[in-house]
């Protein structure tokens, strides 16, 4: 026997239906005698580059014990399976006993956009009042410029109509 | 460097594996990371793969 390491990259759009994705993945692991020693479901998180026109990804790792011959079994399957953008397989010594950081990253994610939609709020209220006061006096100002710009045509108008004579 | 514990080089541990690369996304070289070479290996392939995962970037200039 010896220990595999899986991970996956699920399509997030499909990540809530990522139970069925469970029952028949790991259907899929049981019948070619694959058990699953740990899952660790670190969640969504944003993509270091797009794939597939995807930003954001469901990442997965399965901690698994089973025999080298069908491994290429599960990796066809994986391979034709449109939920998955992007699969490793790999060949590990020892299950790690650890969590990976991983998942306090999208964590720290899920918190950050929260912040940071709250201070955009912030900065969007104090644009607002910036355009409430800058209007005023540019208001005015429009308003003369565009005078200036209509004096100017009726010039520009007169000259030609100078030239015309 | 204790942290360089073998245990710790792997793709999933992109906080330590952010600190051998540059801004750009480039792997720093041995001669300037200052780890040993066997230790500069794990790493030079522990980036390679968390780049294949989208766990880091291959460059700074994506899409």
């Amino acid at each position: 026997m010896q220990n595999y390491e899986i991970a996956l990259i699920i399509n997030p759009e499909l990540s809530k239906d990522i139970d069925k994705f469970f029952t028949s993945f790991e259907k899929l692991l049981s019948d070619n005698n694959f058990s699953i020693s740990r899952l660790e479901d670190v969640g969504r998180r944003k993509l270091a580059y797009t794939i597939d026109d995807h930003n954001k990804g469901h990442y997965l790792f399965y901690y698994l014990e089973g025999t080298p011959e069908n491994v290429s079994e599960i990796e066809n399957k994986i391979k034709f399976n449109d939920m998955i953008i992007r699969h490793l397989f790999v060949k590990i010594n020892n299950v790690p006993d650890f969590e990976s950081d991983l998942k306090e990253d999208s964590a720290k994610e899920k918190d950050k956009p929260k912040r940071s939609t709250k201070s955009s709020d912030k900065k969007e209220d104090i644009k607002k009042d910036d355009e409430k006061k800058s209007d005023e006096p540019k208001t005015d100002d429009e308003v003369s410029k565009d005078k200036k710009v209509t004096e100017d045509k009726q010039a520009d108008n007169e000259k030609e109509e100078t030239k015309d004579e | 460097m204790s942290n360089l514990d073998s245990k710790f080089i792997n793709y999933k541990n992109i906080d330590l594996l952010k600190r051998y690369i540059t801004e750009t996304g480039k792997i720093i070289p041995g001669r300037v990371s200052g780890v040993t070479s066997s230790q500069q290996r794990k790493i030079t392939k522990a980036i390679k793969v968390a780049r294949y995962m989208a766990l880091l970037p291959y460059t700074d200039s994506h899409n």
